[in-house]
């Protein structure tokens, strides 16, 4: 029964689409919906598929639907649904073909009909090209490199192509933390799903998996641990001024006016023209103005943070990163950008900066007011392109923002706390009873968290899986547990609640 | 001549053609163009020249998959109803194939890096193609002011306004027609042309 409705909705699709493979998709995507055969992001993955793989769209669509749907024989029948109503046309109208070959109509009309298939064609070349050489093809750049970075000399030319950047206890690396699941940022706290605790990120498995793997790039080389900032300049520099390097997010003012313009654009041609196959990129952290580095924070004030890339990182794991660069700006629209107009996003429960802020239900915010996201951040795509200027953004950044914000939603890419240590989330005397708390007792818990971070740095952790729970304990016992009382109770709202509060 | 293609060697053939140029054609139809020219005009000499754009305007005007409508149309000529079949075969076989493989080795339909970078890698390469192909066509297909008025209007109909394919090549085949009946002399101009080749 399924066979035979495949069959005939694929003939259907292949008897009233005009125009080829491109022109089926709004058809296939309301018969795959009218089935409740795939859902719409099933659908669009496939639809990528098909285009990725060699052969005709229409049938590597049909055959992929089919194949979810109906096994292997789902494949095969929906396929020759899509192939048949082209088989039996062409059948009928080849015979007028012949019939009518010498009819000087035909002749006539054939002459007016080739140049609009020519036109056609270049009209294709044009838009094939837009994709494939800009967005594309940036894209591949960008994602195959960060993919390098983590593989062992994946292009086989026996050199370490990766630049290094320095890694020590005041150079914060969130981007990579990002990837991990988490953010390295003190004031936001996750849920551990196996104790159902509500902690810091350093108490997650997530750091775990981090630590575990900044001890193979450490191992391979990928990482390395250099002298400090300034050393980590020149070294940048150095490594930039041969043309061979891009690198991201570094100012380039920054670079230029210290090091002139031997130093190149971002990024360089050699990597965006492909002239140079040994072109790399590299990583280096974020650089501000008066060599401060901009944080991923809370406040435009934090500084000394900055952002490396590495892991295997995926479109949307490179997306989500991205997402974390968007935060990285500051100046006088920040509070607007970051929590909206007042009175219309939000208002104060009681004095401004002192108590709760109330958050108007997404829902309820005017279209017009309305970003494409939530919490605060009503900085859409255009917001971020007009303040551009000001904000000093890079060109290629914005390039990027707009990339990720026609094929991304925040939803996918979001990296959000569970619970945020913040005036919106909290009553003011919960927030100074933690503040209290964090002053007598953090220090403790961050020597064991630094101490332990180090010892795996310097190769001292053999197996850090089999170390992990000794260290909560230490944690724990550091202080960490009043922390987890606070926290884990209900006096704190959780994140999405602020997001999406309930009526 | 028909007898002797409908031979199993000849099918075979044709089937073994359809399948290289369904196996390396990334992008659908239009990326085709030049995989489809290359093999069956130069290789193998099938079709001629100025038969290949009416075949690909054909397989254009009825609905379809341009690919499909295509190796059908050729297969149909060389070999009539067994040829399309054999020729259609081959085109739709490799995608099925490794759709299917596809499909069955990632059961989430993720995306494989390494495919996803080879793709990436494979788009200059098509855009170069393409653009092959538009340059050999437009030396074929653009003898005349009126044929460059055609291609030049159908581009920006297509690429600013969107006009729908079947619309175009209805249009462009009036266009012919009208001029049969209103431009004698310049019609006559190209049935000469067309008789003398």
């Amino acid at each position: 029964m399924i066979y035979l409705k495949l069959f005939w909705e694929f003939a259907l699709i292949g008897l009233f689409s005009f125009g080829g493979g491109y022109a089926m998709i709004p058809m296939l995507q309301k018969t795959v919906s009218e089935y409740g055969w795939l859902t719409a992001e099933q659908l669009s993955r496939i639809i990528v598929i098909a285009e990725m793989t060699p052969g005709p769209i229409a049938v590597n669509a049909a055959t992929f639907v089919g194949y979810n749907t109906g096994g292997f024989l789902g494949g095969i029948v929906a396929t020759l649904g899509v192939a048949l109503p082209s088989m039996l046309i062409i059948f009928l109208v080849s015979r007028l073909f012949i019939k009518y070959k010498s009819h000087p109509d035909k002749i006539m009309a054939f002459y007016g009909i080739r140049p609009v298939i020519t036109g056609m064609v270049i009209a294709a070349s044009f838009v094939i090209a837009k994709t494939a050489l800009f967005t594309e093809k940036t894209v591949a750049v960008f994602s195959g490199l960060f993919r390098a970075f983590t593989e062992d000399d994946p292009d086989g030319n026996g050199v370490d192509d990766t630049a290094a950047y320095p890694e020590s206890n005041t150079w914060y690396e969130r981007t990579i933390y990002g990837m991990f699941g988490i953010d390295k940022n003190n004031n936001v706290f996750y849920l551990d799903e196996l104790t159902g605790n509500v902690v810091p990120y350093y108490a997650h498995s997530y750091y775990r998996d981090y630590l575990v793997w900044l001890s193979q790039m450490l191992e391979k080389g990928y990482v390395k641990t250099l002298p400090g900032l300034d050393a980590a300049v020149d070294e940048l520099a150095s490594a930039l001024s041969t043309g061979k390097f891009g690198f991201f997010n570094m100012r380039i003012s920054r670079i230029n006016t210290n090091y002139g313009n031997d130093v190149g654009t971002w990024p360089p041609l050699t990597i965006l023209e492909n002239i140079d196959p040994q072109a790399r990129f590299v990583i280096t952290p974020y650089m501000g103005e008066n060599g401060g580095l901009i944080p991923y924070g809370y406040t435009p004030a934090q500084s000394n943070r900055a952002f490396i890339f590495g892991a295997d990182v995926s479109d949307k794991k490179m997306a989500r990163i991205l997402q974390l660069y968007e935060y990285s700006c500051f100046g006088e629209d920040w509070m607007r950008y970051r929590f909206g107009i007042e009175g219309v996003h939000y208002k104060w429960s009681g004095e401004p900066y002192k108590s709760a802020m109330i958050f108007t239900p997404l829902d309820k915010i005017p279209k017009k007011y309305a970003g494409s996201v939530d919490m605060g951040q009503f900085g859409n795509t255009n917001f971020h392109i007009a303040t551009g200027a000001v904000m000093n953004y890079e060109p290629t950044f914005l390039q990027w923002m707009e990339y990720y914000h026609s094929r991304y939603t925040y939803d996918e890419i979001l990296l959000r706390p569970y619970k945020l240590y913040d005036y919106s989330t909290m009553p003011i005397e919960v927030y100074e009873e933690f503040q209290k708390l964090y002053q007598e007792t953090g220090s403790q818990i961050f020597a064991v968290r630094n101490d332990f971070t180090n010892r795996v740095m310097k190769g001292g952790v053999a197996n850090i899986n089999a170390e992990w729970s000794q260290y909560l304990e230490q944690l724990y016992s550091a202080g960490l547990e009043d922390w987890i009382e606070i926290w884990n109770s209900d006096r704190i709202i959780t994140y999405s609640d602020l997001v999406n509060p309930k009526s | 001549l028909l007898k002797e293609r409908k031979s199993f060697s000849f099918l075979f053939e044709l089937f073994r053609t359809f399948f290289k140029i369904g196996s390396f054609t990334f992008g659908g139809g239009f990326a085709m163009i030049p995989l489809i020219e290359k093999e069956v005009i130069d290789k193998k000499g099938w079709v001629k020249k100025d038969e290949i754009i009416d075949i690909f305007a054909a397989s254009q005007t009825i609905p379809g998959a341009i690919a499909i409508n295509a190796s059908t149309f050729i297969g149909y000529k060389l070999a009539g109803r067994i040829g399309a079949i054999f020729a259609t075969a081959g085109i739709v076989l490799p995608s099925v194939i490794i759709i299917t493989l596809i499909a069955s080795l990632f059961t989430n339909v993720e995306i494989n890096p390494l495919i996803d970078a080879v793709f990436k890698g494979i788009q200059p390469v098509i855009v170069a193609l393409i653009v092959t192909a538009a340059v050999r066509m437009w030396k074929r297909t653009i003898n005349d002011t009126v044929g460059l008025l055609i291609a030049v209007a159908t581009v920006l109909l297509l690429t600013v306004f969107h006009v729908n394919a079947p619309l175009l090549i209805f249009s462009g085949a009036l266009v012919g027609i009208v001029i049969r009946r209103l431009f004698p002399d310049k019609a006559k101009k190209v049935l000469g042309k067309e008789r003398d080749q």
